[in-house]
This record gives C-alpha cells, structure tokens and sequence, in this order.
C-alpha cells in the first residue's frame, strides 16, 4: 500500500513537468503537429484514406440532421422565389421547350441516318453501360477545392476513377470511397483532368479545372479546327471513363485560350449516376 | 462545469458539419463564408480559455477529412486565426465594434494568405482565383451579422469558466 502510494507520487512528480511542458507549449506541439500532418497526408496514404472512410460514414446522417433546420428555411426562400419568378421561368421554359423540339426534329435524322450507316458498315453495337443511381448526400466545396458525398459506396459496387453523371451530362469522377458513401471530385476541381474530344472538329484536349465554372481546356493542337460553341465529350482515352458523355461547350476567349462551359449545374445536384464501367467489360 | 460553456465549441462542430450540408451548396456554393474562422476569431478576443487548443486542433481535422482536403490545413488555420488573435487581444478588448471587426478583418486577410500558401504549395503553381476574394468579401461583409449572434450567445454565458 505504502509502496503503491509511492510509485503514485514519483508518477505525479514526473509527470508534472510534463504537464506544465505541454500546457506552455501545447500551441506550438500542435502547429508542429498540424504541418506534420500536412506533410504525411499530402499524397493520401491509407491510414488518412481510412481516417476518412470511418469519419465521414458516421458522419453522414448527423449532417442530414444538423441540415434539417437550414433547408427547412432554404425550401421557403425558395418557394417564395419560385411563386414570384413563375412567369419569368414559365417564359423561359416555353422557350427552352422550343429549342429542345428543334434538337429532337434535328437528332431523328441524325440517328435514322446513324442507324443506316451502321448498317451498312456491320457495326456491332456496344454493351449499353450499367448504372449505380445515387443520391448526392454533401456538397464540400470551397474555391480550392469542389467535391459531393454521395450514398453509394463500396457495398454498392463503387470503384476509385468511376465516372459520375447526371441527367445533362458528366459531373466528375470518384476519388474516395467509403463503405456507405462516396466522395466525387467535381469537372471544376483544380485536381481534375479529363480527356475530352470536341464533337464536330474531333481534336482532343484535356478539361482542366480551375475552381470556376469555366474550367480550362487545355493540351489541344496547336493549329486546331474547333469552333466557338462546339459540343465537347469524354473521348475516353486513358480507359478511365468511358468515351461519348457529354460535358459541355467549348469556347475561345480573346486570347486564344479554351474553356468549356459544362452542362451540369454544380449547384443543383440532387441525383447522380456512376458509370460502371468495369461491368461493361465483362459483359 | 455550466453546460453553457460548451457552446462556441458545439456551435463549431454545428458549422462544421453544415460545411456538408447540401444547404451551403444551394446558398452560396463555393463563397460559403468562413462561419468557423469567425467563431474563432470572436471566442479567441472574448473567452480564449473556453476555446482550447486542443480543441480546435481536433476541430480542424475533423473539417479536413468532412471536406475532403489535405489533413491538417483547417487545423493549422484555426490555430493561426486564435494565436494572431490572442495577440491583438488586449488591444481589442473594450473597443468599440468597428474596431473589432477592422481586426477580423485583417486577421481573417493573414489566414486566408497562409490557406492560400499552403494550397499554393502542394498544387505547385499559385492558386488565386477571383472566388478565392469573393469568398473573402462575403465573409468580410457577413462578419457583423455573425457577431451579433455570437454576442447574444455570450450573454447566456456564466462570466468566467471558474465562475460556472
């Protein structure tokens, strides 16, 4: 007992030191440990990928309910909004309609054309790619960096590099994947790059983003045919994504410099399909 | 301990989180304001000892692995924001609100260049855009707002934590 409370006092007077070491430079320990932490975790080395797995997993369905509050009075703004604008947007919905009857008239020819030509040629049609639908869960962006969650992870069959679209067109691809989720690197984000083909003058490029809506493109010839709002498509070099998603339209500024103005609204995304891509090669 | 203290703390978890929330994407997408680095700033001038270092340490992490970012920049930031502050604190205690708000104003300057630094360097090349000063500008102009909230927050609170 006596020898019990003397280990406990020399423990106690080791320790004070200690304690008064940490507490007068806890500050600088933990800047030191922050950029230690930036050093390791840089080049996204399993055990950061796994911190993320489990902290965003479990976090999920707490931000589901920190939001409910927020996008309660965000649905009545928005409801407001639209009961104010219905005439405007009922004008621009009967104009979009036009231009969309235009577009249909216009691709029956191309495709009853495409089909004959096809034909002709004994084309052997692709397997059609398979879907996992999903529902976009959190949106992490800020102007360095653009990415969603979405709930669909590796239970449902989500790989690393899977391309991810919605109804317009190409949203980005998976960089991270968790067991319940998965976090999908936005076309704007300054990390991706995406091979793309424009649709009418067939030179190839690169989209690169740059943290705006109007990401770069980039690495196309240097005498190149592409013309001020062609549409542009993943050209699928690289075997990362597959080729013909639409992305958006490519423009020229005044110095000679292409962006693209894609097709997806980062802004709005509700749902969202990875482009399972693998399932097609084995089929 | 009054449950009261814990607040600034649940309040940055709070924020945070809605760093997630599809809210922030419908609002304001990528110019959300830094609500996280105000609530530091105001908690470092006003109760430094409620908001530990620990704490925000954690905090930080906890914001890199929810946004997706290299693990240990938000870290790095918050503890910037509350050691710059704690050093202009004894000038600022006591002043009037334009005086405090000129000071978030050019320490929110000073970690949003290091945010800037850092991002800078691991991408290789620099990193400025116009939404880097949008997103600065909004926070900027937000910040009076916030305080206001954070002030009336502060009333509830117990004066000192050893009070509590």
């Amino acid at each position: 007992m006596i020898k019990s409370t003397a280990n406990n006092s020399l423990i106690l007077n080791i320790s004070r030191p200690v304690r008064v070491f940490i507490r007068r430079f806890s500050f600088a320990l933990l800047i030191i440990l922050a950029l230690v932490a930036i050093y390791i975790s840089k080049d996204e080395s399993s055990t950061s990928l796994a911190v993320r797995k489990y902290v965003v997993d479990a976090s999920a369905p707490v931000v589901s309910v920190v939001a409910v509050p927020f996008n309660f009075f965000t649905n009545i703004s928005n409801s407001v909004q639209s009961y104010f604008f219905v005439h405007s947007k009922n004008e621009l919905l009967a104009k979009e309609n036009n231009e969309l009857r235009k577009r249909v008239i216009n691709l029956t020819g191309a495709a009853f054309e495409n089909e004959s030509l096809k034909s002709l040629l004994n084309y052997v049609k692709e397997s059609d790619y398979s879907h996992i639908s999903a529902k976009v869960m959190g949106s992490a962006s800020d102007p360095y960096s653009n990415s969603v969650i979405i709930n669909a992870g590796a239970k449902d069959g989500v790989r690393k590099g899977q391309a991810v679209i919605n109804e317009y067109g190409l949203v980005g691809r998976i960089t991270e994947i968790y067991d319940e989720n998965s976090r999908v690197l936005l076309l704007s984000d300054i990390n991706s790059n995406i091979p793309i083909i424009t649709y009418q003058s067939r030179e190839r490029g690169v989209l690169s983003g740059n943290s705006t809506s109007t990401p770069d493109v980039i690495y196309l010839p240097v005498i190149s045919h592409v013309e001020n709002g062609e549409v542009i498509i993943t050209s699928g070099d690289g075997s990362v994504f597959p080729e013909g998603l639409q992305v958006g339209i490519i423009y020229k500024d005044d110095n000679n410099r292409y962006s693209a103005s894609p097709f997806v609204d980062f802004k709005r995304l509700e749902f969202v399909s990875v482009v399972d891509i693998k399932k097609q090669e084995n089929e | 301990m009054s449950i009261k203290l814990l607040y600034p703390s649940f309040l940055i978890i709070i924020f945070i989180l809605l760093e997630l929330a599809p809210v922030k994407s419908s609002l304001f997408g990528q110019f959300f304001p830094s609500i996280d680095l105000m609530l530091v700033y105001f908690w470092s001038i006003y109760r430094p000892e409620i908001t530990k270092n620990w704490f925000l340490f954690l905090a930080g992490l906890l914001k890199d692995v929810i946004s997706g970012t290299v693990i240990g920049i938000n870290a790095l930031l918050y503890l910037s924001m509350k050691g710059i502050s704690l050093t202009r604190r004894e000038s600022y205690s006591d002043q009037p609100f334009f005086v405090l708000w000129r000071g978030f104003i050019i320490i929110f300057f000073v970690v949003s260049a290091i945010k800037w630094a850092v991002f800078s360097s691991l991408a290789g090349h620099s990193l400025f855009t116009l939404n880097v000063f949008i997103q600065f500008l909004i926070t900027v102009i937000l910040y009076p707002i916030f305080h206001a909230l954070f002030s009336s927050v502060s009333m509830t609170m117990p004066a000192r934590a050893r009070d509590a």
